[in-house]
């Protein structure tokens, strides 16, 4: 488990530190920018890292949001979330808004919480068993876990995608209108509409049209992600969330993805979780830093990978650390 | 597998030559290896005895069941498959003419004997539909306490607990069944739930045949209604309904652990109702849940012992699921230790080898669904 590895790494410096001031930067212009992972530097001594330090201890430093991102209109408010894994708290006071129309994708190392805190937004955690929560996560004003919240009506309000494509064995055109059906939509038209926009959306149309009927099982790893993803846009959802969409597929297929997803963030606000630093330097407008169930940085993306405000970011998203 | 790449496993003696070799130890690990080898072989061998052993019983078995079957099978060809007499021995009886009228001759009835004949549609008929009804009535039930297992029981905690009583179930064995059906179920059938069916369903238009059989006495063709005994088609397939309950209960129950996650998500994610995702699931696994059924039906017409004792044991096709009736099974375990008579004899076995033939069809179809399904769950 990535956290326990962690937390049985050797201590921090012996000598305590007290946190130095962080250098509040100022904003830059936004620019894309490619970011070559070098991997090579290790863990560093103890000590570097005030802020993972005091995490790793236990504590819940304040996390650096750049001013940039907390000015603009959010359609997803996520306001001091936490929630417990039976014992095991998973997420620890966070607070983010989600701008909207815009890509924010949130980073950070394996098992710090990126899956637990989208599959929050939805309530797919409801599933799990021993789960609790605590704070509110408002869409569009409105608490998702307020008393009495219409689980399904918030769930067909949200589209989401999987790390590992996961059609239904049914045909093509059965897998896009899902969502429509099980909400009562018969009619053929509607229905037949509905699919050819979704598909059209998702850059996948031309490829399947002649065979909408055929079964999605037949299609390739990306085809059948593009297909998740039309089908996951075919009620036009008010946040999509993509957990790693890509992490499954070839990179030919993984560029054809990305290059979807900035089309659809045009229309819709995308939530997404990668691995994958160049992917959330290329795609996303907004980049959220997460270090065991902790936000630690959130700003915008150009922001964070050329200006981070902390030293941990820096060595994040350059590879140096994590 | 050839013999000498199960004797001597190459990744097995690698694994151990890649161990820093220490020479006072050496010596005891060659001795190690040499008796794991050889222990390897014979295990081997006596795997493949053992599965040869079970080809041969089988192969055997059908030999056995064809050799003694064949004088019916000379005698009465595949139109045993469609005939419904059953007479082991030759009865005397009055001729009549076309209108029902006994022919006189001098002041007596003309006599005709009629010879032995056999012919299993009649069992064939019971079989199929006692079976049928089984699966009617266990299907629903199983399903749902697969979904129920796989869903809400590991919440609630109680998925071990339940899993194993209905492995037990299975366990119990059929006599035990046999004797709760017929001091339970056909008394509670005579005097409770045959009359209550008989009120509801006797006024609709219909289903009159539920309840009233014609039978001919002395040339004329009467209509009375069916005695309601207990022990009939219906009490006889509610028993293998609760007999094939475990094993389709259990096999779907894995079919539907397969089903992965991300698909039940995947439902959920697009506001799925609890329902409708329980549908998905059963969807997902839809293969797989035939082959349980497949093979709850091969248990259903092989079952013996508790059918024979509430079915009625009669050896007609009657439409009414209130009327006794026969299955293949049950015909010979009434008849087969009296059968001395050389044709019986050999018909009942004709009828045991269409019942071996049946099964063995079922199961293998029932396997290939199943562990197709389980498998390669991902793939369509
Ligand atoms: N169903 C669960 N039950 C208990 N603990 C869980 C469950 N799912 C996740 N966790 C724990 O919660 C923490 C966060 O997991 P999560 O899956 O959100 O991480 P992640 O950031 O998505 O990791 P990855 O990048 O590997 O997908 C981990 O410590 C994990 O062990
Ligand atoms: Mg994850």
């Amino acid at each position: 488990m990535p956290v326990s590895s962690l937390m049985t790494q050797p201590p921090a410096s012996p000598k305590p530190q007290s946190e130095p001031p962080v250098v509040e930067m100022p904003p830059r212009k936004r620019a894309i920018i490619a970011v070559g992972a070098t991997a090579g530097g290790s863990a560093l001594a103890g000590g570097q890292y005030p802020v993972i330090d005091a995490i790793k201890r236990g504590e819940t430093p304040e996390p650096r949001r750049h001013e940039s991102v907390m000015g603009v209109p959010s359609v997803l408010d996520i306001r001091d979330f936490q929630l417990w894994y039976g014992q095991n708290k998973a997420l620890h006071g966070i607070n983010m808004p989600i701008a909207e129309g815009k890509i924010t994708s949130i980073i950070g190392p394996s098992g710090c919480g990126k899956s637990t805190l989208l599959r929050s937004v939805n309530r797919l955690n409801d599933l799990v068993d021993g789960v609790r929560t605590a704070g509110t996560i408002a869409l569009q004003g409105e608490d998702v876990y307020a008393r009495g919240v219409d689980v399904i009506s918030l769930r067909k309000r949200l589209g989401m995608v999987f790390q590992k494509p996961n059609p239904f064995p049914m045909s093509i055109f059965e897998n896009v209108v899902y969502a429509l059906r099980i909400s009562g939509e018969r009619r053929k038209a509607v229905l037949g509409q509905a699919c050819e926009k979704a598909l059209r959306q998702a850059a996948l149309w031309d490829e399947v049209k002649d065979r909408l009927k055929g079964s999605a099982m037949g299609l390739s790893g990306g085809q059948q992600q593009r297909l998740c993803i039309a089908r996951a846009i075919v009620c036009e959802p008010q946040v999509l969330l993509l957990d790693e969409p890509c992490s499954a597929l070839d990179p030919i297929a993984t560029l054809r993805i990305e290059e979807l997803i900035l089309e659809i963030g045009q229309r819709y606000t995308v939530l997404i979780v990668t691995h994958n630093m160049q992917q959330a330097a290329r795609v996303s407008d907004f980049t959220a830093f997460m270090y065991l169930g902790r936000l630690v940085e959130y700003g915008r993306t150009a922001d964070i990978f050329q200006l981070p405000r902390l030293r941990e970011t820096e060595d994040y998203v350059t590879g140096r650390f994590g | 597998m050839t013999p000498t790449s199960a004797a001597s496993p190459p990744a097995h003696a690698s694994g151990w030559s890649r161990e820093p070799t220490q020479s006072p130890r050496s010596k005891s690990e060659a001795g190690v290896i040499r008796r794991a080898r050889i222990g390897d072989a014979v295990l081997g061998w006596a795997c493949r005895l053992s599965a040869a052993l079970i080809a041969l019983m089988l192969v055997s078995l059908i030999a056995v069941l064809v050799h003694s079957a064949w004088p019916a099978m000379r005698e009465f060809g595949v139109g045993f498959l469609i005939s419904s007499e059953w007479r082991a021995n030759e009865i005397e009886r009055p001729v009549r003419d076309a209108a029902g009228q006994l022919m006189l001759r001098d002041g007596e009835a003309v006599m005709e004997i009629l010879p032995p004949a056999f012919g299993a549609l009649p069992v064939i008929w019971g079989t199929a539909v006692s079976s049928f009804l089984a699966l009617v009535i266990a299907v629903p039930i199983s399903l749902s306490a697969a979904v129920f297992l796989v869903r809400v029981a590991p919440r609630l905690r109680i998925a071990g607990a339940a899993s194993f009583l209905i492995e037990f179930l299975a366990a119990v064995p059929s006599l035990a069944f046999g004797v709760w059906a017929l001091f339970v179920l056909a008394p509670l059938f005579q005097k409770y739930v045959g009359p209550w069916l008989h009120r509801i369903f006797e006024p609709i238009p219909g289903l009159r045949w539920m309840f009233y059989e014609s039978v001919t006495v002395a040339g004329r063709t009467i209509e009375r209604p069916i005695p309601l005994t207990g022990r009939d088609l219906f009490t006889g397939s509610l028993i293998l309904a609760i007999m094939i309950l475990p094993i389709v209960t259990s096999v779907s129950r894995d079919v539907l652990r397969a089903v992965p996650r991300t698909q039940i998500e995947g439902t959920l994610a697009l506001g799925a109702t609890w329902w409708q995702s329980c549908v998905a699931m059963l969807r997902y696994g839809r293969s797989g849940l035939l082959g349980a059924i497949m093979l709850g039906l091969a248990r259903a017409a092989g079952e013996t012992m508790a059918v024979t004792m509430v079915i009625g044991n009669n050896n007609q096709i009657s439409p009414s699921p209130f009327a006794p009736a026969q299955t293949m099974a049950s015909l010979l375990a009434n008849e087969f230790a009296e059968a001395t008579e050389g044709l019986h004899r050999a018909s009942l076995l004709y009828v045991a080898l269409i019942l071996l033939t049946m099964s063995l069809m079922f199961n293998v179809v029932a396997r290939r669904l199943v562990v197709g399904r389980i498998a390669s769950s991902g793939s369509h």
